[in-house]
């Protein structure tokens, strides 16, 4: 992993129109080019070029793709993604032929949705009958035994639109059906010649029988239901390498005719332009070279002759600082050039955890969940996420190994001092009983350990940002601003001030001549660099605001600044506290629990649950806090010291290309 | 008491995330774009909507579908009550009991079919929703009621027992259900003025601004189709109105009431209160079917015009009852809005009428 962000060139080509099909394809392929729109030709030139419509209906090409999406959800299945793409298997597009397929294939699954819906509706009805004979509801539900005089089946078709049950016996004929159908069923049973049987045995025989027929009827429609649904989605399988097929055609003629947008034409020839990052350079000339037969030319312009907040900014990080680099991109891009920032938010964060959270026992939970929830995550790619997203499942592993560093650092296990810490025994500062000679005596010492902690974090972000001023060329800003030397200068000021202020007992200020000279220098230097910005911005020619506006506004902002910078550092150091202040509260909250589970008349099961219970309180609203003041103080303390978020990020079409 | 800040400031916050969620127009649109039913529901469940796609998968049944979203749209109104207190908590239950009340009314008129008219209901009971809402009901006693007493035991305790002592066996033999519907929802919209007026200060005033616009709107409604399309004697219509608000009171109105059913000339009461709304409905109509298609495009209006207000509310202050309020809207909208969309993809409805009859 680069330190920086990838250096990227711009290619612009020109190849024969007859093989920009090909070229397509091969950029495609590679998927290195992120496309830009060809504007800084002279407009004389730019007035030959022309645009071709595309060559089929995009949007009717994803609502295909979606249908084909929303058919194979029902099958359980997990969707096709970009991994089946390959451009060989591209062919001539039917999306009319597709869409017959789709309908012709709906339609037969409609069928069967239908006969399914029928069958549910009659299964609804009995256990209607079945659920009132279990509460005891008897007088809802008509039961009738006794013999008829014509046919047996003609007599349960109409019954049955009623949703009554009937059976036939050797001796007599049963019916069960709802006694609010009664009217009804009395009409269709005289037409049929009924005679209710007057024989106790035989009704009551009857009656049992037909309510064992009622759930042997539920049980085999339930069944029925089961292979219907089965048979759908095993229809659905079926059809699913027909449908993913399509869906790959699709979504590779989606991706080409996203890049032929980007194309432009002249009578003969295509003519595009793109970013590329340097290493893929060659293969991407080579493809273009290949794929034209030679019939092309290819320029390269280096980034240097373009305003960098133009060029699309690659940040590669490796799979191991993943979940770190999504936490960098949700606050913003890194400009062009500039460090990478995932490194340092990797160490900060776990750092900040591990200090927050420093428990042997909780962090082997957290990595066991983290563990456990990104493998089922894994085994059933079509669960959606939980609260334990699968971004959290990845983080939760990192966080559980670095709060079992901070357990071994500390000597803390399920908050009990077992093992030996490898530094000092947070436990026993924080509780009063430190051991003698040690360095960390008090929770004083902890505050101090973690402002400490912060002015590291701090300056690291200075002296980032003051790197990235000087790749950026930005001098004056290195030089004048809050967060460039003037700023540290004043920063490094006020520690000394409140380091002299605290190992004076709280007593004293330091009033050493050179500490007011400095902040006067410091005080000035923030005043001049608006108007020294100006002067030189003017000087080279650029578009500037008027004199008077400009003074204006240093006036008005300088005292601002001043503010922002003297309450700002402070408060960003201050701000680590939290560190101590959580790592302090989960040692607390631990003693807490274990003096309950040691409290008079305690058995020792109650004890074990005690402590059992307050860890799973612990693990759950102590991790969450320190996973967000985590992010926090690396959002606030640290990025703004040199983060701008500015950059614009580099997303060539390719076949990994995220679909809507 | 409780400040604005503590009383909306938590559950505001929640609604408001999930309305973003709710106004996102993708869902409509795949949703009309699905070649079938079946795809349809793929949509849903890419959506967040596995329940109602898990019951489609296991019936194949759309009202069955229809019904847990009714269902999911309940427990989720029943989760705002738990976070607000006092009056606010009381109104958001009596508008809980709007859902109750269509549930009852379903149950009753499915009584109606299988008891005064002899027609199976057979599978229909699945459709209702047994458990309880706001009132105690016992829904099974009423789809199987022999008599009307059995049904007024089903409701007793619950305001609803009041309501329907009003009326005999006889009367609903020879009347039919429209008149004991009409007097549920009267009493209904008597219970939301109650609840919205005993509201204080912002809250009040944003309920009451609510109700009125609502009560307005039905009654406009209900002077139109009842008492122009459908002819409706004077003494009758004046009993369907709601008693409230601005065209109940007008001069106007109670003209249209009292003129002879034949002539009444419902440009006069639109005119007189909704200036705009004249455009819609014209007296010269010279058929059923221009009469029905002009009061579906008032009505149409008359629900634009009461979404517009609702997202009004949503850029007041962000600390009142306008937010829970708006949500019940949005969420009542939504579930018509799919429902009617997965509707007509059942009776392959083209995409172009479905949108032009529902959005």
């Amino acid at each position: 992993m680069s330190l920086f962000t990838e250096n990227m060139k711009l290619l612009t080509a020109v190849v024969i129109e007859k093989k920009s099909d090909e070229v397509v394809k091969a950029l495609l392929s590679i998927g290195a080019l992120d496309f830009v729109q060809i504007t800084n030709l002279p407009p004389d030139q730019l007035a030959k070029l022309s645009q071709k419509r595309p060559n089929s209906d995009r949007l009717a090409i994803e609502d295909t793709r979606r249908r084909i999406e929303n058919l194979l959800r029902q099958s359980g299945r997990v969707l096709p993604n970009s991994s089946l793409l390959k451009v060989e298997d591209m062919v001539s597009l039917d999306v009319k032929g597709y869409r017959k397929i789709l309908d012709e294939f709906s339609a037969s699954i409609s069928e069967i949705k239908e006969f399914q819906k029928n069958l549910n509706q009659r299964y609804e009805i009995l256990s209607e009958i079945k659920h009132y004979l279990e509460i005891g509801k008897r007088d809802f539900v008509d039961i009738r035994v006794g013999t008829i005089k014509t046919d047996f089946e003609k007599l349960s078709k109409r019954l049955s639109d009623y949703g009554s049950l009937i059976l036939k016996n050797e001796n007599y004929i049963a019916t069960l059906s709802l006694k609010r159908d009664t009217t009804n069923i009395s009409q269709i049973l005289d037409m049929a010649g009924w005679t209710e049987s007057g024989d106790a045995s035989i009704q009551k025989q009857g009656s049992l029988k037909i309510t064992e027929e009622l759930n042997e009827k539920m049980d085999s429609i339930l069944e029925e239901k089961l292979e219907l649904e089965n048979s759908i989605k095993e229809k659905i399988q079926a059809k699913e390498p027909t449908l993913i097929t399509i869906w790959c055609n699709l979504r590779l003629h989606e991706l080409s005719d996203q890049i032929r947008s980007y194309f432009n034409y002249t009578k003969n020839t295509t003519l595009f332009s793109g970013w590329v990052p340097q290493k893929m350079v060659q293969k991407v000339e080579e493809a273009i070279y290949s794929a034209s037969e030679g019939q092309c030319i290819i320029d390269q312009s280096e980034p240097s002759e373009i305003e960098s907040k133009n060029i699309p900014v690659e940040v590669k990080t490796p799979k191991f600082f993943k979940p770190f680099e999504k936490m960098v991109t949700n606050y913003g891009i890194p400009e062009y050039g500039t460090i990478n920032p995932t490194w340092f938010v990797a160490i900060a964060y776990l750092s900040m955890f591990m200090l927050m959270f420093a428990d042997l026992g909780q962090g082997f939970v957290l990595l066991l969940i983290g563990l456990i929830s990104h493998f089922s995550y894994k085994k059933n790619p079509m669960k959606p996420d939980s609260i334990i997203s699968r971004g959290i499942s990845v983080l939760l592993m990192y966080l559980g190994v670095a709060s079992m560093i901070g357990g071994l650092v500390f000597g803390s296990t399920f908050g009990f001092s077992i093992i030996p810490p490898l530094w000092f025994n947070y436990h026993s500062v924080v509780m009063g009983n430190a051991a003698l000679g040690t360095s960390v005596q008090n929770v004083y010492d902890i505050l101090g350990i973690t402002i400490i902690y912060g002015i590291i974090i701090i300056f690291v972000g200075l002296i980032i940002n003051w790197i990235n001023l000087i790749i950026k060329k930005k001098f004056i800003e290195l030089a004048f601003s809050r967060t460039g030397l003037t700023g540290a200068m004043l920063y490094s000021v006020g520690l000394y001030i409140g380091y002299i202020y605290v190992t004076s007992d709280y007593k004293t200020f330091p009033t050493d001549n050179w500490i007011f000279i400095t902040l006067i220098i410091g005080a000035l230097c923030l005043l001049v660099k608006e108007p020294l910005e100006y002067y030189i911005d003017k000087k080279a020619g650029k578009k500037v605001e008027s004199f008077s506006s400009m003074i204006g506004n240093t006036l008005m902002m300088w005292p601002i600044e001043m503010l922002e910078t003297f309450t700002g550092y402070m408060s960003n150091t201050l701000s680590f506290m939290r560190v101590a202040g959580l790592g302090i509260a989960h040692v607390s909250l631990m003693g807490a629990f274990e003096t309950l589970a040691e409290g008079p008349g305690m058995t020792s099961v109650f004890g074990i649950l005690i402590l059992v219970l307050g860890n799973i309180l612990v693990i759950a609203l102590e991790g969450l806090s320190a996973g967000i003041q985590s992010l926090r103080l690396n959002y606030y303390e640290f990025f703004t010291k040199f983060f701008t978020g500015k950059g614009i990020a580099y997303s060539p079409v390719s076949l990994r290309s995220i679909e809507r | 008491m409780k400040s604005p800040v503590n009383t909306y400031g938590f559950i505001n916050a929640k609604l408001r995330a999930k309305i973003g969620d709710i106004r996102n127009p993708q869902l409509q649109d795949d949703l009309l774009k699905s070649g079938s039913l079946v795809e349809a529901i793929g949509v849903l469940r890419e959506y967040g909507y596995e329940r109602a796609a898990d019951v489609y998968d296991k019936t194949g049944d759309l009202q069955l579908v229809e019904l847990s979203l009714l269902n999911d749209e309940i427990q989720d109104l029943m989760n705002i009550q738990k976070y607000l207190s006092g009056a606010s908590k009381q109104l958001i239950k009596t508008l809980l009991t709007r859902i109750e009340v269509e549930n009852l009314k379903n149950a009753i008129r499915l009584w109606y079919s299988s008891a005064i008219h002899h027609r199976p209901i057979s599978y229909r009971s699945a459709y209702l929703i047994k458990y309880k809402i706001v009132n105690k009901i016992n829904y099974h006693n009423i789809i199987n009621a022999v008599t009307f007493d059995n049904i007024i035991d089903s409701v007793k305790g619950s305001w609803y027992e009041h309501v329907l002592r009003e009326y005999t066996l006889e009367q609903i033999e020879v009347e039919g259900l429209f008149d004991l519907e009409t007097s549920i929802d009267l009493k209904l919209m008597d219970f939301i003025y109650e609840a919205s007026n005993s509201l204080k200060g912002d809250d009040k005033a944003i309920a009451m601004k609510l109700f009125k616009m609502e009560v307005d709107l039905k009654n406009i409604i209900m002077l139109v189709r009842y008492g122009w399309f459908h002819k409706l004697e004077g003494e009758k219509l004046n009993k369907i109105l709601y008693p409230y608000s601005r065209v109940y009171k007008d001069d106007a109105t109670k003209a249209y009431i009292n003129a002879n059913p034949k002539n009444r000339l419902v440009e006069s009461i639109l005119k007189e209160n909704y200036n705009d709304l004249s455009d819609f409905v014209s007296s010269n109509a010279d058929s059923k079917t221009r009469m029905i298609n002009q009061i579906r495009e008032l009505e149409r209006y008359l629900f634009k015009k009461k979404g517009q207000l609702f997202e009004n509310c949503l850029g007041g202050k962000p600390f009142t009852i306008a937010t829970p309020l708006a949500y019940f809207y949005l969420r009542e909208q939504q579930y018509s809005i799919i429902c009617g969309m997965v509707g007509g993809k059942y009776y392959g409805v083209d995409a172009q009428k479905i949108k032009g009859l529902i959005l």
